[in-house]
């Protein structure tokens, strides 16, 4: 019996003592708070994201002097990078990847991990593209095609990005409309003008892009004949 | 039972009773409203943020941030901190600041409360995020802390101090929000080493009178500024054995941008020809400005230095006094605030100039100690009765401890519709004899006044024509230039003083 409950007390003793332990390393870890700010919240590659990293103590002060890893992938390559806070602050001049889609920023000090500040990477400007023409089997009309329209590093261009178009005879601009990307390509019909003055052609501009189809006074001719 | 007798015989009385105790209270309130003696909601009207003022106080050459956003930040600040404001939706304010804005808020009548007004704020960029998406900002200022204090009804300036804080802003789709206020250094300013510092200076006993010249009184001092007139009477005045003078500087003359470098050269001169005679001069500031709105603090700081920064380092100043008469203000603006305002002036020119010793001028001793803790020397005036005159000083002399203590007004007018102009002459004598004989105890008197005035404008004591002309007959000298009896008992009184020190 009593062996029994000097075993017990050992045991209990022990418990507690790592209990308060615990509590002691609790009451000396500050719960800082690490905070990322990215912009712009769109951007295209190559451009300049600037990335702000804040850490605070436990009473919302700011921390002088700390490390702190920024840490992101660019196009499939995990970075990380150290700065100093300053009054509680740093930042990052971060270039966008080349790939179209997220760059995630998040930063780390110590076992502290930041929330994630996500930053949206779109298609640059288009390279040119070729406006492919054919005779549509409606009557007076003509399917527009291209192949998949791409920035200089190959990201398709977005979606539902509105491309003009305009029919050009001889005598100028004979009419006019937009349509948007589908699967970054243009797949439309159009009808032919009433009439015109050869040659015709279709004029398409996306963003600074400005591209010519060939002469469709053939495609186009029965309502010519009309004429 | 009762009721119902008094409903049935005694209705009119009642009826009375209750209208009188209404009016009774009527006038309790309206007292309690209309005297916004050192109530700090009096005292909330003059915190109000101006966009001149913001748009001045950023500094550096080259920002990031845009002026807009630059504005809107001074403006985020100055609102959180304004007392007796709650932030209602909390969308330009979260984290620590939320705590800042609650602290600011002075709601309650019945609580003792804190709150800063912050003076001369600079801020400059730390640290900005390019995309603006955080900045943080500096702000250096004078800190000046009011506490209110419930009981008595007063707010008291609890802390004067130079501090530099962080502030962390961050855009939100409501746009800035203020999220952190840390303070980065506070450096309380302590004024108690002044202690003892003048008394060199106040081991002499001054004897001294207010100048205007007679020709031109109170503003029309400066602007007409009448050299050969103001020469031939500090000649007179040194030939009394007076030893000092009191001046007051126009406020609107010496503010103005059109006259302050004139201003500024005849004040040079008046102090070089005061040098001449050994005639030291106690400057009085902001005079004929009744206005201590405490967001012009600033530019009335802007005032002193203009004023002292070319002049604080003649040898023939005595001192500055702050302002003339101020306590005459206290139920116009309240007591709080015109305290409040007087203490940080005084603590400016501690700082800035801290070889000029500082009082304010009270209309009377009971006012003389209301700064006792701030000023350098305690300066009064005395219009009382002459008898009960020691008394009055002694007691103030044993409130203020070493101190030195000033009567810088006394004297009489000369003008009675009722009495010969001999008798009057006569009576203003044997007063300013008795009136010296019991200020021995004192470090200084000044007699108000060497001249009769030719003009004494509506500005100075209203329009009623007797009471100009009392103001105008308060002279030492005749207006042609004769002696009138005081003259003789005041120039005894500087040969003695001066007498006593030689010895």
């Amino acid at each position: 019996m009593t062996k029994c409950s000097k075993a017990s007390l050992s045991l209990l003793s022990l418990i507690m003592g790592a209990s308060f332990s615990v509590i002691a390393a609790q009451a000396q870890t500050p719960s800082y708070s690490l905070q990322v700010y990215a912009g712009p919240q769109t951007t295209t590659p190559g451009q300049n994201i600037s990335v702000t990293v804040e850490l605070t103590d436990d009473h919302g002060k700011s921390v002088q002097d700390e490390t702190v890893h920024l840490t992101y992938i660019y196009d499939g390559v995990s970075t990380s990078r150290p700065g100093k806070v300053s009054n509680g602050l740093v930042s990052f001049d971060v270039q966008a990847q080349r790939i179209a889609g997220r760059m995630i920023f998040k930063a780390r000090a110590g076992d502290l991990v930041s929330n994630y500040a996500p930053v949206l990477i779109l298609a640059a400007e288009p390279t040119a593209f070729e406006l492919k023409v054919a005779l549509s089997r409606n009557t007076d009309f003509v399917e527009l095609t291209t192949a998949t329209i791409t920035d200089v590093f190959g990201n398709p261009v977005s979606d539902q990005t509105l491309v003009a178009l305009d029919w050009i005879d001889r005598t100028g601009v004979k009419r006019s409309e937009a349509v948007q990307l589908s699967n970054g390509r243009i797949n439309y019909s159009i009808m032919c003008p009433v009439t015109y003055d050869a040659p015709l052609k279709i004029r398409a501009v996306l963003k600074n892009v400005e591209v010519f189809s060939s002469d469709l006074s053939t495609l186009c001719a029965v309502r010519k004949d009309r004429a | 039972m009762i009721l119902n007798s008094l409903h049935k015989t005694k209705r009119l009385p009642v009826a009375i009773g209750i209208l009188l105790s209404g009016v009774a209270c009527a006038g309790f309130l309206s007292s309690v409203i209309e005297t916004p003696i050192a109530s700090n909601e009096y005292l909330h009207e003059h915190l109000r943020p101006s966009a001149a003022q913001a748009n001045k106080s950023w500094i550096g050459d080259t920002f990031e941030l845009p002026v807009q956003d630059r504005l809107k930040l001074s403006a985020i600040v100055t609102d959180i901190e304004r007392p007796n404001w709650a932030p209602a939706s909390s969308t330009a304010v979260t984290g620590q600041a939320l705590a800042v804005a609650k602290k600011a808020v002075c709601q309650s009548e019945a609580e003792a409360c804190d709150f800063s007004f912050r003076l001369n704020r600079e801020f400059s960029e730390l640290h900005t995020n390019k995309d603006l998406r955080v900045a943080n900002v500096k702000e250096a200022s004078l800190r000046v802390t009011f506490q209110s204090i419930p009981e008595v009804e007063a707010v008291v300036i609890h802390e004067i101090a130079h501090e530099t804080r962080l502030l962390r802003f961050y855009q939100t789709q409501s746009g800035w929000t203020q999220k952190t206020s840390e303070v980065l250094e506070t450096t309380l300013i302590d004024v108690k080493s002044r202690d003892g510092r003048f008394t060199s200076k106040f081991s002499t006993n001054f004897v001294g009178i207010n100048y205007y010249p007679a020709s031109a009184s109170w503003k029309e001092f400066w602007t007409g500024f009448p050299v050969e007139e103001i020469k031939s009477d500090l000649e007179t005045i040194s030939s009394m054995d007076a030893n000092s003078v009191r001046i007051f500087l126009n406020h609107d003359y010496f503010d103005n941008r059109d006259t302050q470098a004139e201003a500024k050269a005849k004040l040079n001169v008046f102090l070089d020809l005061c040098t001449a005679q050994n005639i030291q001069v106690l400057v009085t500031l902001f005079d004929l400005r009744p206005d201590y709105t405490l967001s012009n603090m600033s530019g009335d700081i802007d005032h002193i230095d203009r004023v002292l920064g070319t002049v604080s380092g003649h040898s023939a100043i005595l001192g500055v006094d702050i302002k003339n008469q101020a306590d005459l203000d206290f139920q116009a603006w309240g007591e709080g605030v015109v305290k409040g305002w007087l203490t940080v002036m005084a603590r400016h020119i501690q700082i800035q100039y801290p070889d000029l010793p500082v009082t304010v001028g009270w209309s009377n001793p009971n006012s003389a100690l209301g700064l006792n803790g701030i000023v350098d020397f305690v300066t009064y005036h005395e219009y009382g009765g002459v008898n009960g005159f020691a008394e009055r000083l002694n007691t103030i002399k044993s409130e203020v401890g070493k101190k030195p203590v000033m009567i810088t007004e006394l004297g009489s007018t000369v003008w009675s519709p009722l009495r010969s102009t001999r008798a009057a002459e006569a009576k203003q004598a044997s007063r300013l004899e008795s009136q010296l004989n019991q200020s021995t105890a004192a470090n200084g008197v000044f007699v108000w006044t060497l001249n009769d005035f030719e003009h004494v404008g509506s500005d100075v004591v209203g329009r009623r024509p007797w009471r100009k002309a009392q103001q105008r007959n308060f002279g030492l000298m005749r207006p042609d230039g004769s002696s009138r009896p005081s003259k003789a008992v005041f120039q005894s009184h500087a040969t003695t003083v001066a007498t006593q020190s030689i010895n």
